[in-house]
């Protein structure tokens, strides 16, 4: 019972924060079809991010949330500008493997970069707000992780808000959509790409600060998030928003599950092989559609 | 003309194909027999289910519904590359070739892999079948342009070049995907030339046009699609009595801009 | 028929005199190379030479975007070692043992591989290469060794060996098995295999059409490419004595892409120069090792955003035009009949 009540709750917190960053995948992926493998530094460098303001200037961890935003969605941008548009447009090379490789190398050189200040060692940061509570005399709750749900799920709102509601938000669905359609509607697809590889970017970057307190930080904080995250957008298929977040949330079940029922070693295999089952019997995830050649 | 029988059993057999596209049926039905030796025509307006037709018969797309017979057998759950060892071969509507591959090596694929080979001959090259992706590169009048690269040739010899390819997997029955279109009328008539020769070969030919002028003359009988249905089906003479075809297809000349039918 | 000469296929070339003045220098290079350190770093760039070569037949070559090549090397390895550790079968036995081991892995790994779409392989190949090395960090049976890894097993069982000339017999085997590699890409380039895996990759409803079955030749070069990636982790445990989960992992990747992207992917010499280079530049790095992945992110971002089909590429574009070129000039100057006849 207690196990059940335990995995009910670290489900909430992990799938929220898979959703925080597998999300920014998938728009990155829906608007560019960049698969953007930096995903993963973006995490680590917003727990850095913000264990550097609060270790240099003794503000208070809730502000440093917003300079890890601020300083992913930087780097987020960066990463456009360097990886992906000296890519766009070139005739006969492969977009989407040769951004696949672009990113993947800015992952390299932000997290030596990042190793080389900071050196390998786990750096702790306090939680956002400190204690818990018992629901029964074995299941506790922290604080913190009722705030990484919340501020996780709020996030999420305010993105589906930014999405549906704001200019900016609805030219990104627009390209997602259909890129030709939205070019003869006047909009600038360049702009939209920036903005969405800094969003994607600065959503990494607050989750990297939530989970900072639980994993520390450290160079390779971002590797583990990476793969959850690459699992999550494989099961949902590529570009569904939708799928991306009831994924989240089953393999946040899942993991959650292999790691109190069995051992946190096995969780990320056992993921690994769920998905590859989901994928030999459809190829292109839960919500993508379904191939069509009988090759 | 070849002299058709329509007592004899078709070569290709088509029985209320449909494929639909979630709510579209851009197939709709269509029955339709092809004989050995024959040359079937197929036109329709932009978007009438010919290009889709082709990609259920040739095993790019999977029917919704309906069989296809193939020498008498059914082949509407085959792959693609089944298909082709049987003995059907096609090209594209959009010029396709290997772009990284030389002419020669285009020619080569069809040839090595036309026929059905188990997986340990891959390591074997056949000097018989380097034989024939050179007389097929001959035959379409590519020889000259033997070494250079798919990719940047232009759209004539692409065209070329696919249809050399597809003979040289030594196919019983050709399907051409709008042969004609984007070419110059003098690439029109060449092009006409070669076709015909192809027909010579005993190739039966299922043809694609646009180009009236093409299609009524290669043609032994031809069919009007329109919205994924069979408007009409006959002999390429009757096609221009038909008033349904005449206001549906033709009589809508000026709106196209490229491939207008000219006859 | 006499029109159309062989050559216009644009298969490679053998070029003897380039060839031979490589495969002397490879052979006496340690002989010239005095210090133990630079044949040390000579060999394992030959051993890389096998795995990228292994590597480019799937990625290159198929264009199948197969990133979990550093997790079949590694069984490779692990496999060889353990036969050399718990039997007392000759080392080529064992090293082909690892081959086999690693092919099986291959061709499951390829399954799902080749019902999938680009980037829908690479994630998942991607991720295979990670959950490998997780669970070989987190085995605790023992027959792995976890994060420490296998060692203390015979190898070449050369250890009696007097250093200097072990080091270089040690090279040697490794630049035999370079050139084994080499001789079996060749053929397979300029087989159906390799004409029916290039077709599949330029244009995979074309190449299908002509009849090039995706799976059964996909599979074949996954089978292929596994078996001589996992010949090159038996050559690095036996040359190194150790195998451990650091012959995986995200660093070890960047490398060995980088190399490959700079030589250039799908061309025969294109690993193998990539290699040579890389090697060089990393040895010389060797006490920097952050700068180092910093300098290979770099490069590897440059290269595929310069110049994306890589150095060898490159340079056969302007040999090739500096030869039409010449050959021009020459016919224009000394053949004027030559080409009166042709038009
Ligand atoms: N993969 C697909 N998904 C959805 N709809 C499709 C797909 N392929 C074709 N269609 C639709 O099916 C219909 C028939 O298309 P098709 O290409 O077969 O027409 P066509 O007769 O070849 O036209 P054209 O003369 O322009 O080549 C069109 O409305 C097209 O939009
Ligand atoms: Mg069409």
């Amino acid at each position: 019972m207690n196990a059940i009540l335990q995995t009910l709750v670290s489900t909430i917190v992990q799938g929220s924060i898979l959703a925080l960053i597998s999300i920014g995948m998938t728009l990155v992926y829906g608007t560019l079809r960049v698969l953007n493998m930096a995903q993963g530094v973006m995490v680590m460098v917003g727990g850095f991010a913000a264990y550097t303001v609060v270790d240099r200037t003794g503000v208070s961890p809730w502000i440093s949330i917003a300079v890890a935003a601020a300083v992913t969605f930087l780097l987020g941008v960066l990463t456009y500008y360097m990886a992906v548009k000296p890519l766009l447009g070139r005739p006969g090379v492969d977009f989407e493997m040769t951004a696949f490789i672009t990113t993947f190398a800015v992952a390299t050189i932000v997290q030596n970069i990042i190793l080389m200040i900071y050196g390998p060692r786990q750096k702790p940061f306090d939680p956002l707000w400190p204690g818990g509570i018992n629901i029964t005399s074995e299941v506790s709750i922290t604080y913190h992780s009722m705030i990484m749900a919340v501020l996780a799920v709020g996030a999420l709102v305010a993105l589906g808000l930014f999405l549906s509601r704001s200019r900016y938000g609805l030219a990104i669905t627009a390209v997602a959509q259909n890129l030709d359609a939205a070019r003869l509607m006047g909009i600038p697809a360049r702009r939209v790409y920036v903005v969405t590889m800094g969003i994607a970017a600065a959503l990494a970057g607050i989750a990297g600060v939530l989970l900072a307190p639980l994993y520390f930080v450290y160079p390779n904080a971002g590797d583990l998030p990476l793969l959850q995250a690459l699992i999550v957008v494989i099961f949902a298929g590529l570009g569904s928003v939708k799928g991306t977040i009831y994924a989240s949330y089953i393999i946040g079940f899942l993991s959650s599950a292999v790691a109190i029922f069995w051992s946190s070693a096995f969780a990320l295999p056992v993921l690994y092989i769920v998905i590859l089952v989901v994928l030999v019997v459809r190829p292109n995830g839960i919500a993508g559609k379904p191939q069509e050649a009988r090759l | 003309m070849v002299q058709v029988s329509t007592t004899s059993t078709p070569l290709l057999r088509a029985r209320g194909v449909v494929k639909r596209y979630g709510g579209l049926a851009a197939v709709d039905g269509v029955d339709f027999d092809v004989f050995e030796g024959e040359t079937f025509g197929i036109a329709g307006p932009n978007g009438a289910g010919k290009t889709t037709l082709f990609d259920v018969v040739t095993g790019i797309t999977s029917a919704t519904d309906g069989v296809i017979e193939f020498a008498g057998e059914p082949i509407q759950d085959a792959t693609v590359h089944d298909i082709c060892h049987r003995g059907i071969s096609r090209t594209f509507q959009l010029p396709s070739v290997f772009d990284s591959q030389t002419a020669l090596a285009n020619v080569l694929v069809g040839a090595q892999f036309g026929q059905p080979r188990s997986w340990f001959t891959a390591g074997r090259t056949d000097a018989d079948m380097l034989d024939r992706a050179k007389r097929e590169l001959i035959f379409v009048g590519l020889a000259k342009k033997a070494s250079a690269l798919g990719g940047p040739l232009p759209v004539y010899d692409k065209k070329r070049l696919m249809i050399a390819s597809a003979l040289a997997t030594q196919p019983r029955m050709l399907f051409l995907d709008e042969p004609f279109g984007g070419l110059s009328p003098s690439e029109v008539d060449e092009l006409m030339v070669l076709l015909s020769k192809v027909k010579e070969r005993g190739i039966t030919i299922v043809l694609i046009e646009h180009v009236m002028r093409a299609l009524m003359a290669l043609s032994d009988r031809v069919l009007i699609m329109n919205q994924g249905k069979t408007l009409f089906q006959g002999s390429p003479a009757d096609v221009l009595r038909d008033e349904e075809v005449v206001r549906v297809y033709l009589g809508r000349r000026g709106d196209r801009e490229e491939g207008a039918p000219d006859a | 028929m006499k029109s159309v000469p062989l050559r216009a296929l644009g298969w490679p070339q053998i070029k003897p005199i380039p060839l031979a003045i490589a495969g002397v220098l490879a052979a006496i290079l340690p002989m010239i190379l005095n210090s133990s350190y630079w044949v040390g770093v000579c060999t394992l760039a030959l051993i890389w030479m096998v795995l990228n070569q292994s590597w480019n037949l799937v990625l290159g070559y198929s264009g199948i975007w197969n990133f979990g090549q550093l997790a079949i090397y590694a069984i490779g390895g692990y496999a060889a070692a353990l036969v050399s550790l718990h039997t007392g079968l000759p080392w080529p036995i064992a090293l082909v043992v690892g081959g086999f081991a690693a092919t099986l892995v291959s061709l499951v790994l390829a399954i799902p591989s080749v019902r999938l779409r680009g980037i829908y392989v690479s994630l998942l190949t991607f991720g295979f290469s990670e959950v490998v090395r997780l669970l070989v960090i987190a085995d605790k049976t023992g027959i792995t060794g976890g994060t420490f890894g296998l060692s203390g097993f015979d190898g070449y069982g050369l250890q009696s060996m007097e250093p200097q000339a072990r080091y270089r017999l040690i090279y040697w085997i490794a630049l035999a098995f370079v050139i084994i590699t080499l001789v079996a890409m060749y053929f397979i380039v300029r087989s159906p295999l390799g004409t029916g895996l290039m077709a599949l990759r330029d244009n995979p409803s074309l190449a299908a059409a002509r009849g090039v079955s995706p799976i059964k030749y996909q599979l074949l070069s996954f089978g292929i490419s596994g078996f001589f990636a996992g010949i090159a982790g038996g050559l690095y445990a036996f040359t190194y004595g150790v195998v451990s989960p650091s012959l995986m992992g995200l660093g070890q990747m960047t490398l060995l892409v980088t190399m490959m992207v700079v030589g250039g992917l799908g061309t025969l010499t294109g690993p193998l120069i990539g290699t040579a280079i890389i090697t060089l530049v990393q040895a010389e790095l060797q006490n920097w090792p952050e700068i180092r992945l910093i300098l290979l992110g770099l490069v590897l971002l440059a290269i595929v955003v310069l110049m994306p089909r890589g150095v060898v590429p490159l340079l056969a574009g302007r040999m090739g035009r500096l030869n039409s070129w010449m050959s021009a000039g020459e016919s224009k100057e000394s053949k004027p009949t030559a080409t009166s006849t042709k038009t």
